[in-house]
C-alpha cells in the first residue's frame, strides 16, 4: 500500500490529546479507607513503572483513536498499485507531449505520471528488466533492460516537459520490436490521451482530469492602408461557460494594442478582431487572461510582415475571378499581359501567374503560378478528368479551408512530383500542387477557373491569398509561424556566414550554413525567435500546438476489443472510500457504545 | 461489651494464663514467680541460720538430724505490670465490623486475664484527642471500671506509638501489649526496641479489617485517609490491584519480621473474626496464653 500524501500524519497528534482528555475527565469515586499508607506505596511504584497504568481501558477511547487513525489514513489517500503482472521484464512508456503540461491542483499531468511511474517501480520484483521510453513528437528510449531501480528513477525524474505535439502511438514501433524479443514483458503506458496502436494486454494509466481550459487557437492578420487587423480565435474547451479578457500586446514594450472581454459558452469558440492597429513592432501576441489548467495555450504569437509593393504579372486572356481575388490581396501591384513576346523588362516582377500560357521568357528563380498549364519541366505527364469532384486537402496554403469540395467540368490530373505537395485532389490524383524546386516556388492548378464554380465560392479568395503569400515569401524563412518542436527550415542562407538564433529565453546560438540550408530543431520554447546573419534579420514565432494538444480525448475507461485495460485514477486502487465506510461503521458503533455506557 | 464476656467465655478465660518469662523482684505481691525470696508456699532453698533470722522459719527436723540450724526459704510471688497500648486513632474505626471493637474486646480480655492473676493493668490510649488516656486497675473487682472506661473510648485522630511509649513510665519489667492496625509502622521498630530495652515482654496484636484485603472495582478512585483526610487518586486496573495485594502482604510480613527480630509475639487478627477464635486459637498458638494449672 502506498500513500498519495503524507502531511495528514500530523493529525495523529490528536491521539495523545484524546488520551489526555480521557485521563483528565475520569471522575474519581471517593472511598474512605482506614489509611492511605498502602496506596501511597502502590502509587509510588505505579509512577515508577508505567504512567499509562493510570489510564483505564475504555472502548470509547479506543474507538475514537481508531477513528482518528482512519481519518488520517483517508486523508493520506492510500492506494494499491494494481494491474502489474509479475514478469521478468517491463516496458514503461511516458507521454511528455504538450498536453501533459496541464496543471491540476498540485502538479502537472507529467509530474503525476512520473510520480506514478516511480511508485510503480517500487512494486516490481528485483531484477526486472525495465525499458523506459519517453514519447512526445517522437519516441525516445531512455533505458534498455535496466535492472537498477535507482538508475531508472533518476531517468524518470529527468524527463522534462515539452510542447511537442504527439501521442503514444508514436511509440508503437519501438514497443513492438521490444515485445518481439521479450514477449512476456509487461507494458505500462502513462498518458492523458487516447492513442492508437497500444500493445495488446498492456496497462494504460490515465492522468487525465477535466478542468477549465481556454485557448488561443490561432492568430492571423491582414493589412489595409498601413493599419493592421489581427484576427484570433478563442476556444473554451470546458463544460462551463467562461469569461475572459483577450488582449493584444506589442512584443517588447508590452503595450496593449487592443482588448476584448469575451463570455464563451461551454465547448464554444469565438473569433475576435482587433482592427485599425498601428504598431512599429513586427511582433505582437494575443493573450487570454483566464487562469486555467494549461496557461501555455493562452498565448498566440504573431510575426507581422510588412512587405509592400510586391509586383505580380498576370499573363492571361482574361480572368475576372483571378483579377478580383488578386485585387483583394493587400500590397500587391498586379500587372496584366496577354502574351510574353520578349524577356525584356520581365525581371522586375516577383510573381508570374500564367493562366494557360507557356513559360517562355520567364526569368529563372522567380515564383510562378501555373493555371491549367501545358506539360513543362514542373508539370509532368498528365491525364484528364471530366466532371470531377475536387477537394482542398490539408496544406500550408489551405489553412482554414481544407476539406472544402467543389466540382469542375474538366481538369488535368497529375502525379505529384517529389518536391511538391498536393493541395487539390480527387482520390489519389492531384489537381493542384505547390512546392519549391531549384530555388523557385511553384504552384500548379490543373483546371481553368471558368470550368468550375470554385471561383464563385468564398474559399477561392482565401486560397488565392494564402497562395500568393506563399509564393511571394522571401528571405531565410519559408514561413514565420511554427508550432513547438517543429523543425524550422532556413534557406537562402549565405555560405560561410554565421547565423545567430536567439530563442525566447534570450539564449543565442550560432550556426554556420552548409550549402545555404539550416535546419533548426530547438523550438521547445514558446515565443519569438530572432535570426541575424550580420546583414539581414528575421523573426519567427513558436506557438503551443493548440489544435492537437489543448483538448485531448481522454483514454476510454475500458477498451475490450483491443485487449488493453485502462485504469483511471492514476492506475491505482484507491482505498479512501473503503476507509470512509469503515469510519461510518465505527461511528455507529461508537454511538451504540456511548448509549450503552450512558 | 458485657455481652461478649458471657459466663462461658469467662470460664474459658479462667482456664488461661498469660505466659510470662519476666522475673521481677520489684512491685507488689502477686501470683507471678519472682527472683526474690519470700513467703509463698513454694519451697525455694535452705540456708544456714544467721542471728536475726525469724526463728519460726528454722527447720527443726534438719536440726534434729544434723544439730545445725538451717532456715527454710520460700519463693516470693510478685505481680507483673501489664501495659496495654491501645490504638485509638480514627483508622481503627473502620470496617463493616470495626477494628475498634476487636481492639476493645482484646483489651478487655487481656485486662481480665491480668487482673484474674493478680497482675496490675495499665491501659494507655494511643491517639490524639484522648483526654483521659490512662486506665489503671489492680484487682479483679476493678475490671468493671476498666470495662466502663473502655466504653467511653473514642476512636479519632492519629496514632503516635513511639512518642506515647517513650512517655510512659516503665520502672519494672512487665508485659506490653500493642493493639493496633499499625498503619504507622515506620517507627514501630523503634517502639518495640524501646520496650525491649525497658525489659518488657512484647505482644503485638495486629488488627485489620476484611475490607482492607478485598479487591476494589476497576476505575478511578479517590481514597480518603480516615485519619489525615488526605486524598489520593488511583486508577485501579488489574495490575494495580496486584501491586496493592503485594504491598499489603509486604506490610504484614514486615511487621511480623520486626516482631520476630525483637522476640515479640505477633498475632494478626481480623475484625470479623470471633474473639474466641483469636484468643483461644491464635494467641494460644503463639504461647502467649497457656492453660492455667
Amino acid at each position: 500500500m502506498s500513500f498519495d500524501k503524507l502531511w495528514p500524519i500530523c493529525f495523529l497528534l490528536f491521539i495523545p490529546v484524546i488520551i489526555l482528555i480521557y485521563m483528565l475527565k475520569q471522575k474519581a469515586k471517593k472511598v474512605e479507607i482506614s489509611s492511605n499508607m498502602l496506596w501511597k506505596e502502590v502509587y509510588k511504584n505505579l509512577e515508577a513503572t508505567t504512567p499509562w497504568e493510570k489510564l483505564k481501558f475504555q472502548w470509547l477511547m479506543v474507538l475514537q483513536i481508531l477513528l482518528i487513525i482512519l481519518f488520517v489514513l483517508s486523508l493520506m489517500s492510500p492506494f494499491i498499485l494494481s494491474g502489474s503482472k509479475k514478469t521478468s521484464s517491463l516496458i514503461i512508456v511516458i507521454d511528455s507531449s504538450a498536453s501533459m503540461n496541464a496543471f491540476y491542483d498540485e502538479d502537472t499531468r507529467l509530474e503525476r505520471a512520473k510520480k506514478n511511474a516511480l511508485e510503480y517501480l517500487d512494486t516490481i520484483p528485483d531484477n526486472t528488466k525495465v525499458t523506459l521510453i519517453e514519447c512526445n513528437n517522437q519516441a525516445t528510449v531512455l533505458a534498455t533492460n535496466e535492472e537498477n531501480i535507482m538508475t531508472l528513477k533518476s531517468k524518470i525524474k529527468q524527463i522534462e516537459p515539452t510542447y511537442a505535439s504527439g501521442d503514444l502511438s508514436l511509440s508503437a514501433n519501438l514497443v513492438n520490436s521490444i515485445m518481439a524479443q521479450q514477449p512476456d514483458a509487461n507494458i505500462v503506458y502513462y498518458t492523458d490521451s487516447q492513442f492508437e496502436n497500444a500493445y495488446e494486454k498492456s496497462n494504460i494509466y490515465s492522468v487525465y482530469k477535466e478542468k477549465v481550459n481556454v485557448s488561443v487557437d490561432y492568430v492571423s492578420y491582414g493589412m489595409a492602408d498601413g493599419k493592421i487587423t489581427v484576427i484570433t480565435k478563442i476556444t473554451n474547451g470546458s463544460s462551463d461557460s467562461v469569461t475572459t479578457d483577450v488582449t493584444l500586446y506589442e512584443q517588447g514594450t508590452e503595450h496593449i494594442l487592443g482588448m476584448e472581454t469575451l463570455t464563451l459558452d461551454a465547448m464554444s469558440s469565438e473569433v475576435v478582431y482587433f482592427e485599425g492597429i498601428e504598431t512599429d513592432s513586427d511582433k505582437v501576441y494575443v493573450k487570454s487572461s483566464k487562469k486555467d489548467m494549461l496557461m501555455e495555450d493562452n498565448i498566440g504569437y504573431l510575426v507581422l510582415e510588412k512587405q509592400m509593393g510586391m509586383k505580380v504579372l498576370l499573363i492571361s486572356d482574361g480572368n475576372v475571378f483571378l483579377e478580383k481575388a488578386l485585387a483583394s490581396v493587400e500590397g500587391l501591384d498586379v500587372y496584366k499581359a496577354q502574351e510574353i513576346t520578349s524577356a525584356e523588362g520581365l525581371e522586375e516582377y516577383d510573381l508570374y501567374i500564367l493562366d494557360g500560357k507557356s513559360m517562355e521568357n520567364i526569368p529563372e528563380n522567380k515564383s510562378i503560378l501555373l493555371i491549367h498549364p501545358e506539360a513543362n519541366e514542373y508539370v509532368s505527364a498528365k491525364e484528364s478528368g471530366t466532371s470531377v469532384s475536387l477537394k482542398l486537402t490539408n496544406s500550408e496554403i489551405t489553412n482554414y479551408i481544407d476539406g472544402f469540395s467543389f466540382g469542375v467540368m474538366e481538369t488535368d490530373l497529375y502525379e505529384v512530383p517529389t518536391w511538391a505537395k498536393s493541395f487539390i485532389s480527387t482520390g489519389e490524383k492531384s489537381a493542384g500542387y505547390y512546392g519549391e524546386y531549384n530555388g523557385r516556388k511553384i504552384a500548379v492548378i490543373g483546371f481553368d477557373f471558368h470550368q468550375s464554380d470554385f471561383a464563385l465560392q468564398a474559399e477561392f479568395p482565401i486560397l488565392m491569398y494564402q497562395m500568393t503569400q506563399y509564393l511571394l515569401q522571401q528571405g531565410m524563412l519559408s514561413q514565420n509561424s511554427y508550432l513547438a518542436c517543429d523543425s524550422v527550415e532556413m534557406k537562402n542562407v549565405k555560405a560561410d556566414v554565421n547565423l545567430e538564433i536567439k530563442n525566447p529565453a534570450g539564449i543565442s546560438e550560432t550556426y554556420t550554413s552548409n550549402g545555404n540550408y539550416i535546419s533548426y530543431e530547438k523550438t521547445n520554447e514558446l515565443g519569438f525567435y530572432e535570426l541575424n546573419d550580420g546583414n539581414e534579420t528575421a523573426s519567427f514565432s513558436v506557438s503551443y500546438p493548440t489544435e492537437s494538444e489543448s483538448y485531448v480525448v481522454p483514454a476510454a475507461t475500458e477498451v475490450a476489443e483491443t485487449g488493453f485495460v485502462v485504469k483511471l485514477a492514476q492506475g491505482m486502487v484507491q482505498l479512501r472510500n473503503k476507509i470512509i465506510y469503515i469510519m461510518l461503521a465505527l461511528l455507529l458503533l461508537e454511538w451504540l457504545v456511548y448509549k450503552k455506557t450512558k | 461489651m458485657e455481652n461478649i464476656f458471657d459466663l462461658n467465655f469467662f470460664q474459658k478465660l479462667n482456664t488461661l494464663k498469660l505466659n510470662s518469662y519476666i522475673r521481677t523482684k520489684q512491685g507488689m505481691s502477686g501470683e507471678r514467680k519472682s527472683g526474690a525470696k519470700g513467703s509463698s508456699v513454694e519451697f525455694s532453698d535452705y540456708r544456714e541460720y544467721f542471728p536475726g533470722d525469724d526463728l519460726r522459719r528454722i527447720d527443726w527436723n534438719v536440726y534434729g538430724r544434723t544439730e545445725k540450724l538451717y532456715i527454710k526459704e520460700f519463693m516470693e510471688e510478685k505481680e507483673i505490670p501489664f501495659t496495654i497500648f491501645l490504638d485509638t486513632s480514627a483508622s481503627m474505626d473502620f470496617g463493616e465490623k470495626k477494628k475498634s471493637i476487636m481492639a476493645l474486646q482484646l483489651t478487655a480480655a487481656f485486662s481480665y486475664l491480668a487482673l484474674h492473676h493478680m497482675d496490675r493493668v495499665k491501659i494507655e490510649l494511643v491517639g490524639t484527642g484522648q483526654e483521659n488516656n490512662i486506665l489503671n486497675a489492680r484487682k479483679t473487682n476493678n475490671f468493671t471500671n476498666i470495662i466502663n472506661g473502655l466504653k467511653d473510648v473514642e476512636f479519632q485522630g492519629e496514632t503516635y506509638f513511639l512518642e506515647k511509649i517513650k512517655h510512659t513510665p516503665m520502672k519494672q519489667p512487665g508485659i506490653s501489649i500493642l493493639i493496633s492496625d499499625f498503619f504507622d509502622r515506620k517507627r514501630l521498630e523503634e517502639a518495640i526496641s524501646y520496650l525491649r530495652y525497658k525489659k518488657q515482654q512484647v505482644i503485638i496484636l495486629h488488627i485489620l479489617a476484611r475490607e482492607e484485603l478485598e479487591s476494589q472495582e476497576e476505575g478511578t478512585v479517590s481514597f480518603v485517609d480516615k485519619e489525615t483526610k488526605e486524598e489520593i487518586k488511583v486508577t485501579i486496573s488489574q495490575s494495580v490491584l496486584k501491586m496493592y495485594e503485594k504491598t499489603r502482604k509486604e506490610f504484614v510480613r514486615n511487621i511480623e519480621e520486626q516482631a520476630k527480630k525483637f522476640q515479640a509475639a505477633y498475632v494478626l487478627a481480623f475484625s470479623d473474626e470471633s474473639l474466641e477464635e483469636v484468643i483461644l486459637d491464635k494467641l494460644q498458638k503463639t504461647h502467649c496464653l497457656i492453660q492455667n494449672k
